[in-house]
């Protein structure tokens, strides 16, 4: 292990997309202020690197529309925004969302209007123009489906180092392999315990998504979030097949045709235990390949490059939880499963909370006060 | 380097041993047109390409060409457009009588951007 | 219940002996292949169409191991559930081996596993390894095994230990004119030491030597320079290989000004050792410790092959590099303790069936032991690979932006893949990961990459349509 600091103004813990946002974020707002991060992993070691690489605006909770709405600039104009002129592979041929059937296309249709309140461009389709989208598709017992344009597919390696140059850059003080093994109150501030060593930090934000109540319930800190393993394969890269990003909720899966070429197909299974490991299971691929294949048929030809599982973080109303816990200094970043697509926004309106600036009325909503006040959000519906 | 003349000369020399039977031929086809090439049963498609002069026939995503490499089926460097299919490793294929070897670029076009089952991309 | 069943994976030496052996001791054997004809890369099998010929003297003793292997395997191959054209694309658990063809797939349970995957060639890049025309010294062989066919009229060969000599001298009995045979050094100077010591070794290892002793008289005979301690600079051409670049080096591997030669050449082989294929064994759970000279990360192994995860076995050269002879006794021997395990939870229980096989793979790692520093590369061959050399010829990754990533602290091997993309293409890795871990300094070959499931190249069609196990060996 690298030396690490005894004594940082502001630790955060976790390395994925979350921790990293809000790191630089830190560091950008108040250069004055020492920022440790640390990761129990190497680079994108965690969730982040195991995420489908899609991104959408079309979400059906206000919270989850206007964090990745916010974020989608900062994607659209990374290079330099961030810095990283080696792009992020962003191939923005939009996210078609499907409904079989009309009950799912009444949801649609309920989350469109409620993005266009915000001034999303998103829309709804028949079946003949979701055919044009994506020709490739088998849409038998498809109705319709929602579709927005700026969506699409985006690296999710190229985005972190893009993160991590720019933190580091910054000045942030990043360390990997680094696991944090508690949080404790100490005097006016914390005193983090990693590997035997011990670190003060002023203020501490932690982003580790489903592993915060491991590090923070001794605290009486408590998140409600379950971890919900997902399972993901990619194939060699192929030909164009797949312009938009696509979910079909009949299939319980996620298809996005990467800027490589690369399909990478998320296959969710309600069956499986909120709680289970992330190990791929036996039984995946025939239950998954075969699915995908039905969905895109020119996957049959398709060679397996590799698979892996992750896990979603699921909260009580699927939104993300960012802000400051019972304990004055302590925060937390939790992504709701969406910390790929919101960390632009999560970060940096997360940094201005730290810093004690305001921040707007909607992103203060998603503080972890909702759990014990009883106030509810709304519940976001569109989960694959 | 002149690839007609390299194919010319290269022709039936790269037999060491005398061959039984009856020969075939397979079809190439790269941005300069198709050709026949002459293949024995149980040669594979890499093998009757690099008999005939033929070195390339991929290009890859930064623009360079590639060719048989490992000769094993590990690094994937020969594939092409076998029968319609991208992605096919030549040196995995066995060679037979009428089968069609088209120039891959990327992750599967044709050399002029078209996809391998019609229609551009 | 049903019989106790041993499966084997790879049908070279290692495999086709552990196979025979555990079919002979009352096991269920299957053996999964992904060739079509048993042999593995060093017997590779022609096809019927192009079997026969003529062998040059040179070439008789490999023909007569050849033909040793295959009878010995032919006795118990009727007892063996051989699946060609098959590999093992995931094991979730040794109940749960997951095997796949062209057009299905099936999971299979294993009371004991054999993994004999055997290992494929590493090559150090240098400018200009990626045009058409450079191939890997063994690419030469396979063609010309596999399919009667040499790769050029004008072969030229570098790299390290005794396969491009070999490779060269079969270049020339095929017909091809070899300019030069580059090594970085003499590949028979560190074994006399060894051998010396040990007369058993030197005994097992006659063969070998007398066959090394023919080929180099071949290249002699054809006027073939061979230039030992030179190094490969670079291959170039326009559009394809046309000529290669050596010069002396220093002992470390760097280039001694003013001693650069060039050969035109139409193709251009390269080999710098193996890299055994772990990653099954890697998957299955092995712990791997990291061996430059044998292989790069090999699984853990005792004298049966047993490693740290119970039931599962390693056999041949996927252990390491010892050669073909010595992987033909290995698998003998782990064919017994598997065979043992499988039967009766006892890797010991048929050691004496296999006596005479560990006193000779005994000797033959003696013997290879001692050829195998001639694979040692020199220190400082990696500072040939220049900035724009690429590294990950799938992803197209340069070494100037590994280097990018090693500076930013990306020096462990699994977050220098993620954060480059290099060893994340096609073929997973096998032709650049170990330069990876050189380029990564002291952390970079202490970590084996993840071996997740989906390792070989299958269809989505043969991975959805999964068929019952019923049918496997019995």
């Amino acid at each position: 292990m690298t030396t690490l600091p005894r004594i940082a103004d502001i630790a955060v813990i976790g390395g994925g997309a979350y921790g990293l946002s809000v790191a630089l974020w830190l560091r950008r707002l108040r250069p004055d202020l020492s920022v440790l991060l640390l990761d129990r992993s190497d680079f994108a070691g965690n969730e982040t690197g195991r995420c489908g690489a899609g991104f959408r605006v079309q979400w059906g909770a206000a919270g989850n529309i206007r964090l990745c709405q916010d974020s989608l600039p900062s994607y659209e104009n990374f290079a330099e925004e961030f810095g990283y002129p080696e792009g992020i592979e962003f191939k923005q041929d939009g996210y078609l969302i499907l409904a079989h059937g009309e009950e799912q296309l009444d949801q649609l249709r309920r989350n469109i209007a409620l993005q266009s309140r915000f001034g999303v461009d998103s829309s709804l389709l028949t079946v003949e123009e979701a055919a044009r989208l994506a020709p490739g598709l088998n849409l038998s017992g498809v109705v319709g489906g929602s579709f927005c344009a700026r969506d699409g597919s985006l690296s999710p390696f190229r985005v972190l180092d893009g993160f991590h140059r720019a933190a580091a850059r910054a000045g942030v003080l990043i360390r990997h392999g680094v696991k944090v093994d508690s949080v404790e109150p100490f005097s006016s501030a914390f005193r983090l315990s990693a590997g035997g060593e011990a670190i003060e930090a002023g203020r501490v934000v932690v982003a580790t998504d489903t592993r915060i109540p491991q590090l923070l319930g001794s605290l009486g800190i408590d998140i409600p979030v379950q971890p919900y393993p997902n399972q993901a394969f990619v194939t060699e890269p192929l030909p164009p097949r797949l312009g938009p990003c696509v979910v079909s909720f009949a299939h319980e899966m996620f298809l996005n045709q990467t800027a490589r070429g690369s399909v990478v197909v998320v296959a969710s299974d309600r069956r499986r235990a909120l709680g289970a490991d992330a190990q791929p299971t036996a039984d995946l691929f025939p239950r998954a390949a075969a699915r995908a294949i039905d969905l895109l048929p020119a996957l049959g030809t398709a060679r397996l490059l590799r698979s892996w599982g992750g896990l979603y973080s699921i909260t009580p109303d699927m939104l993300a939880v960012l802000g400051e816990t019972a304990l004055p200094g302590l925060f937390v970043a939790l992504s709701g499963a969406k910390g790929f697509m919101t960390a632009p926004a999560a970060g940096r309106l997360l940094a201005q909370l730290v810093d004690g600036q305001a921040v707007p009325d909607w992103f203060a909503r998603l503080s972890p006060a909702r759990f014990a006040s009883g106030e509810e959000l709304e519940k976001e519906p569109a989960i694959v | 380097m002149d690839r007609a003349a390299s194919s010319a000369a290269a022709t039936p020399s790269r037999r060491p041993d005398v061959r039984e039977g009856e020969g075939f031929t397979i079809l190439f086809e790269d941005r300069f047109g198709q050709r026949a090439i002459p293949a024995w049963a149980g040669e594979s498609v890499a093998a009757a390409l690099l008999a005939a002069g033929e070195r390339a026939w991929r290009t890859a995503e930064d623009g360079s060409q590639r060719g048989l490499f490992c000769g094993i089926g590990v690094c994937w460097e020969c594939r092409c457009i076998i029968d319609g299919r991208p992605n096919s490793r030549a040196c995995q294929t066995e060679a037979r009588p009428g089968l069609s070897v088209r120039w891959q670029v990327g992750p599967g076009l044709l050399p002029d951007g078209g996809l391998p089952d019609g229609g551009a991309s | 219940m049903s019989r106790a069943r041993v499966v084997v994976v790879g049908a070279g030496p290692a495999g086709m002996m552990a196979a025979a052996q555990a079919a002979r001791l009352g096991c269920a054997v299957v053996l999964v292949d992904e060739a079509p004809r048993p042999g593995g890369q060093i017997h590779r099998q022609p096809p019927p169409s192009l079997a026969g010929g003529a062998v040059s003297a040179a070439a008789r003793p490999e023909a007569e191991r050849k033909r040793r292997l295959f009878d010995r395997f032919a006795r118990h191959a009727g007892a063996i559930d051989h699946r060609p054209g098959t590999s093992v694309t995931a094991i979730y658990g040794l109940d749960r081996i997951l095997i796949a063809d062209e057009t299905s797939s099936r999971l299979i349970r294993a009371d004991a596993l054999v993994v004999a995957t055997g290992l494929h060639e590493r090559v150090v890049p240098v400018p200009g390894w990626t045009l058409p025309g450079v191939v890997t010294a063994g690419a030469l062989q396979a063609l010309l095994k596999g399919g009667r066919v040499r790769a050029g009229d004008r072969i030229a060969l570098a790299g390290a230990g005794p396969l491009p000599l070999v490779a060269a001298a079969q270049m020339v009995e095929a017909g091809a004119t070899v300019p030069v045979v580059a090594l970085l050094r003499p590949p028979w100077s560190p074994l006399w030491p060894g051998l010396l010591r040990d007369p058993a070794a030197l005994w097992a290892g006659r063969g070998v030597l007398s066959e090394g002793w023919r080929w180099l008289s071949v290249l002699r005979r054809a006027g073939v320079p061979v230039l030992t301690r030179h190094v490969a600079l670079s291959v170039s051409g326009d559009g394809a290989a046309e000529r290669l670049v050596i010069a002396r080096h220093d002992g470390r591997g760097r280039p001694v000004p003013g001693t650069e030669r060039r050969f035109a050449a139409d193709t251009v082989a390269f080999n710098h050792g193996f890299t055994a294929n772990s990653e099954l064994a890697r998957m299955a759970g092995a712990e791997t410790r990291f061996d430059p000279r044998r292989g790069g990360w090999l699984p853990v192994r005792d004298g049966d092959g047993a490693t740290s995860v119970p039931g599962l076995f390693v056999a041949g050269d996927a252990g390491g590099f010892a050669g073909g002879l010595a992987a033909a006794c290995d698998g003998a021997v782990v064919g017994a303790a598997a065979a043992g395990w499988a039967l009766h939870r006892d890797a010991g229980r048929f050691a004496a069936q296999a006596a005479a096989d560990r006193a000779e793979r005994a000797r033959h790692w003696t013997f290879q032991a001692a050829l195998a520093a001639s694979w040692e590369l020199p220190r400082d061959i990696h500072e040939l690979v220049t900035p724009a050399t690429v590294v990950c010829r799938c992803e197209g990754v340069t070494r100037a932006r590994i280097d990018r990533a090693v500076a930013d602290g990306h020096d462990g091997l699994n977050g220098l893949k993620r954060n480059t993309r290099a060893g994340m293409g096609s073929c997973g890795g096998r032709s650049c990961l170990r330069t990876l871990a050189a380029l990564a300094g002291p952390r970079g070959e202490g970590e084996a990459v993840n071996a997740r499931p989906g390792i070989r190249p299958v269809t989505l069609a043969a991975l959805a349509n999964r068929v019952s196990d019923e049918s496997v060996g019995s």
